[in-house]
């Protein structure tokens, strides 16, 4: 796979993930390219991993946490809710504000990009089981939050 | 409902995204039929799926396609910079020439007015 077909074919989750935890668009603009010049650079070790596009966003991940380790502290950059279009997307918010970062990230892992726990521990460099132990707590918490709704 | 079988929600997940083996496949259409709260668990996993899936933001097509040539014209880009660069240094002062003889001749010729 070159970088044309990659890019085409994981632009989309890449931008979406880096969206998803960054207020800034010129930023998530800026990483993207970043994590896909890096990506251009490895590509000779796509054959050996499990899912590229959990590799993509291994390096997204790790090319965001190294902009925000460096970023001025009164920079306002991450996530205080998705900035989507979709209105609706707000009732979701309110109940992702509720959970830990991490937790979040494993929540939009698992239900928007459909990652497995081994994917998530990749990206994430974590051990499965502390990517499992935090999916239940935010699962428990999800499933309160759902059947409150309903009431 | 209290807390969920951590199993019963790993399972209504992989049924939901295919991500089960035939066993675990087999054993979720049981428990579908055969256990309320696994059966509970699994609606409650649609419904999650439904929710958050309206979180995916796609990247804007123009965005799409800056950063793309960006990315194919970055490397071509820094190697038309480095030329540039070397050419204007070793090349400058000989071009300067010209232009201060012009600069003289002007002045010199303001002086003698």
């Amino acid at each position: 796979m070159d970088l044309a077909a990659l890019y085409s074919a994981y632009a989309d989750a890449v931008y979406g993930y880096l969206a998803f935890k960054l207020q800034d668009r010129q930023l998530v603009e800026d990483l993207v390219q970043e994590t896909f010049l890096a990506a251009q650079e490895g590509l000779d070790r796509l054959e050996t991993v499990h899912s590229p596009k959990a590799w993509l966003l291994a390096i997204a991940h790790n090319k965001m946490v190294d902009f925000l380790r460096r970023r001025p502290p009164d920079l306002p950059l991450i996530w205080e809710g998705a900035a989507v279009g979709d209105s609706s997307a707000l009732f979701v918010e309110e109940a992702l504000k509720q959970l830990a970062d991490l937790e979040r990230t494993i929540v939009y892992g698992l239900y928007v990009e459909g990652f497995t726990y081994r994917e998530l521990a990749e990206m994430l460099s974590l051990p499965e089981g502390t990517v499992k132990s935090k999916a239940h707590n935010a699962r428990r918490h999800l499933y309160r939050w759902l059947q409150e709704g309903e009431r | 409902m209290s807390a969920p079988k951590e199993d019963y929600s790993e399972l209504a997940w992989g049924l939901i995204y295919g991500k089960l083996s035939d066993g675990e496949r087999q054993l979720a259409l049981r428990l579908t039929a055969t256990d309320p709260e696994f059966l509970e668990v699994l609606r409650l996993e649609l419904a999650l799926q439904k929710e958050l899936a309206r979180l995916k933001a796609a990247m804007p097509e123009a965005v799409k396609q800056r950063v793309y040539s960006s990315l194919t014209g970055s490397g071509s880009r820094v190697l038309v910079q480095e030329v540039l660069r070397t050419v204007l240094e070793e090349a400058l002062p000989q071009m300067l020439w010209p232009v201060m003889k012009i600069l003289e001749r002007s002045v010199l010729a303001s002086e003698q007015l």
